[in-house]
């Protein structure tokens, strides 16, 4: 299954590219998903998959698209 | 007189039409040190409680620090202190800009301002001398022709311009002050105590620059931060997308504020996005004061109905939401022009989004009439409604005039149960910011000493993993564990206790929050070396957060002078409620047995009494207020 990662914010200044792509073969959590991609979850507020909002411990069975959403703050 | 400051403070009585200039001694200036800090100590000293805030008697202090106008980066904020004719609490707002550096090198490190002229005045600074001048042909103005009267006249295009305009001489109560025509003292109100004293500008021009105890050191760490903003992801994102990149997360995840806080869920969220911004009216980007930055939109539309004007900046992402989705709009460029007529008359664009969202509802739900709104149809997503209404508020006319005066006010006269539709904590309209996907927000919201505010302190999200910025950079401070944006249990309330001082320290010294850790690229110790190397001190953390927990415990006192108790340290009930709508939909609500607990430990961890929240005298002691163990024993 392919797990397609669009990064948002200023997520796109600090890694190397603002789309990527993994396969997995068996059902992948987005913490295991983000340790692959190398992307600190410090740098992420919200991951949003589909409509809806998920945590790190969500699981993934099928291909899925997942949008992550950089923190923010005050101004 | 120590290094970076003036050793000044101008004294200037505007009913006697009289200054003088006090020159505090060391001890003073290393116990205040500026900003509102110093502020405090004369509003304490030299106001009696339940001073009408719109009368001769309150005073307006303009306050910088002792490293505003030093080379070093993002440092060019000043604080305006009042009693807030919004709140009746301690009022304070910061501004970046030019205006604060200005006002150092022309020879002073505040004005306290006190009394009232009868008729319209300005006061011209110049390297060190000091006029009232007659503002008599300016009253009535917006910010932009008074402007530029104002250069013409004094035949000098480098003066710096702090000003109000209509919104401040109406006494509107959410008024603003505006350097630059783009650089905003907002919330509070405090424009509408400028008016109140009759004073429409404050003009500075200095030619004499900061003497810095270590002028070399200040221009290396200078060097060393400027290259690094420009390669750090968070401060590129300020450049390229500015406040507003908040709005798509929000939008995305089902949390920007939208249709009066009745949902988080803004079907047309793309058009309020950065990415939209960017496309369609941004025209530019501009810098504080000495800031590699230059996180300032601005924009320009030229349209055969619609023009803005690019001199008054662009809307921030407070503005996108207070004037877009809060109201039911999603047409950036009308929320240009109501950005751009807010600027021109001096209005919050927070409170005065807020007030209009208040009155859509009451108007859907049938508490005001077209009679009411002088047939105007006053419905959410009404673009030319709000921009009729930006008008009347700031002229008081019609429901202009009611609304002039904060939804509080609005609410109890409409009546009705019109005080369920306002959202504000003691009396200050909340801004854009969700507490239920960030409750240290909330715990923000509810203990400003000015009023809900945002920028009380460094957002949850910064500190959310062992990975955040905020954990990395700011072990300094005891920073060590991460916390859930969500959580609201004990390490929440310890961890705010701290980035509310940290940030107060901030207000005090005109740091820019976006300048420095967690938002930016500035480290604590940097920071630290810019003040050693400004003022000569061989100051540390402990010295610079004792100076912001003094601060906070004298805005307190005065809160307390002022009849506040702990019962004004609340929330808003719609954040004791799930989201309704979106991605978030059925979640997110505060358990409000939790929050109070929440309240009544940060009292303890403050050091003062668990069910008042007023400051014990040991704690004055230990920060050197025992002066005012007085009022607390009232």
């Amino acid at each position: 299954m392919k797990i397609s990662i669009k990064l948002e914010g200023y997520l796109k200044y600090k890694y190397p590219s603002d789309i990527l792509e993994l396969n997995y073969s068996e059902p992948v959590t987005v913490y295991k998903i983000l340790k692959d991609a190398k992307i600190s979850l410090g740098d992420v507020f919200f991951i949003k998959t589909g409509d809806k909002i998920v945590k790190e411990d969500y699981l993934f069975t099928e291909s899925a698209e997942v949008k992550l959403f950089p923190i923010i703050g005050g101004g | 007189m120590p290094y970076g400051y003036t050793g000044n403070i101008l004294h200037v009585d505007l009913s006697s039409r009289k200054h003088w200039i006090e020159n505090p001694p060391e001890t003073f200036y290393r116990t205040y040190w500026g900003g509102r800090a110093l502020a405090l100590y004369y509003m304490l000293n030299q106001m009696k409680p339940h001073t009408d805030p719109l009368s001769p008697d309150n005073l307006l202090i303009f306050a910088p620090s002792v490293i505003t106008g030093t080379p070093a980066p993002a440092l060019p904020r000043y604080t305006v202190c009042a009693k807030s004719p919004l709140t009746g609490a301690q009022g304070e707002a910061e501004a970046g800009g030019w205006w604060g550096p200005e006002l150092k090198k022309a020879g002073f490190d505040a004005i306290v301002i006190k009394g009232s002229s009868p008729t319209p005045v300005y006061l011209y600074i110049k390297d060190g001398k000091v006029e009232i001048k007659d503002a008599t042909h300016l009253w009535g103005k917006d910010t932009g022709t008074t402007q530029k009267i104002i250069k013409e006249e004094l035949s000098d295009d480098k003066i710096k311009i702090a000003q109000i305009g209509p919104a401040g001489e109406n006494l509107v109560r959410f008024a603003n002050i505006v350097n630059e025509l783009k650089h905003f003292n907002g919330r509070n109100g405090l424009g509408a105590v400028m008016g109140s004293k009759k004073l429409k500008a404050i003009v500075v021009r200095g030619t004499k620059p900061i003497d810095l105890y270590n002028k070399e050191r200040v221009s290396q760490i200078t060097k060393e931060i400027t290259k690094r903003v420009m390669d750090n992801p968070l401060s590129r994102g300020l450049r390229e997308l500015g406040t507003p990149g908040v709005v798509r997360p929000s939008y995305e995840a089902g949390c920007l504020p939208s249709y009066n806080w009745t949902t988080g869920y803004f079907k047309e969220g793309e058009n309020l996005t950065a990415e939209t911004y960017n496309k369609t009216i941004l025209k530019g980007t501009k810098a504080c004061y000495a800031c590699p930055i230059r996180c300032k939109r601005v924009v320009e539309i030229n349209e055969p109905n619609l023009k803005v004007d690019p001199a008054y900046g662009g809307p921030e992402y407070e503005t996108t939401t207070s004037l877009g989705s809060i109201c039911g709009i999603s047409d950036l460029k009308y929320i240009a022009k109501a950005n751009e007529l807010c600027n021109k008359f001096t209005m919050d664009t927070i409170s005065t989004g807020m007030v209009i969202a208040f009155a859509m509802q009451c108007y859907e739900e049938e508490m005001l009439n077209k009679e009411d709104t002088g047939g105007i149809e006053l419905t959410f997503g009404n673009k030319e409604a709000m921009l009729k209404m930006i008008e009347k508020i700031a002229y008081r006319k019609g429901l202009g005039d009611l609304l002039s005066q904060g939804s509080c006010f609005a609410a109890k006269k409409i009546g009705k149960g019109a005080e369920k539709f306002i959202h504000q904590v003691k009396g200050q309209e909340i801004p854009m910011h969700d507490p239920r996907v960030k409750t240290g927000v909330g715990l923000q919201y509810a203990l400003s000493d000015y009023g809900a505010d945002h920028m009380k302190a460094a957002h949850d999200s910064f500190f959310k993993d062992q990975d955040s910025v905020g954990i990395k950079e700011m072990k300094d401070l005891g920073v060590l564990e991460p916390v859930s944006p969500t959580d609201i249990g004990e390490k929440k309330v310890a961890l705010f206790k701290l980035l509310d001082i940290y940030w107060t320290v901030f207000d005090i010294l005109g740091v820019c929050d976006f300048g420095y850790v967690p938002r930016s690229v500035g480290t604590m110790e940097e920071l630290l070396e810019i003040i050693r190397s400004t003022t000569g001190w061989e100051t540390t953390w402990f010295e610079l957060m004792k100076l912001g927990e003094r601060s906070i415990n004298m805005a307190r006192i005065f809160n307390y002078r002022e009849g506040f108790t702990s019962k004004d340290d609340t929330l808003p009930e719609v954040f004791y409620q799930n989201f309704k709508g979106g991605p978030l939909d059925g979640q997110g609500a505060i358990n409000k047995e939790d929050f109070q607990k929440a309240i009544r430990l940060r009292y303890e961890l403050m050091g003062w009494d668990p069910d008042t929240g007023i400051p014990t005298p040991a704690k004055l002691i230990e920060l050197g207020l025992d002066w005012l163990i007085d009022e607390v024993k009232r």
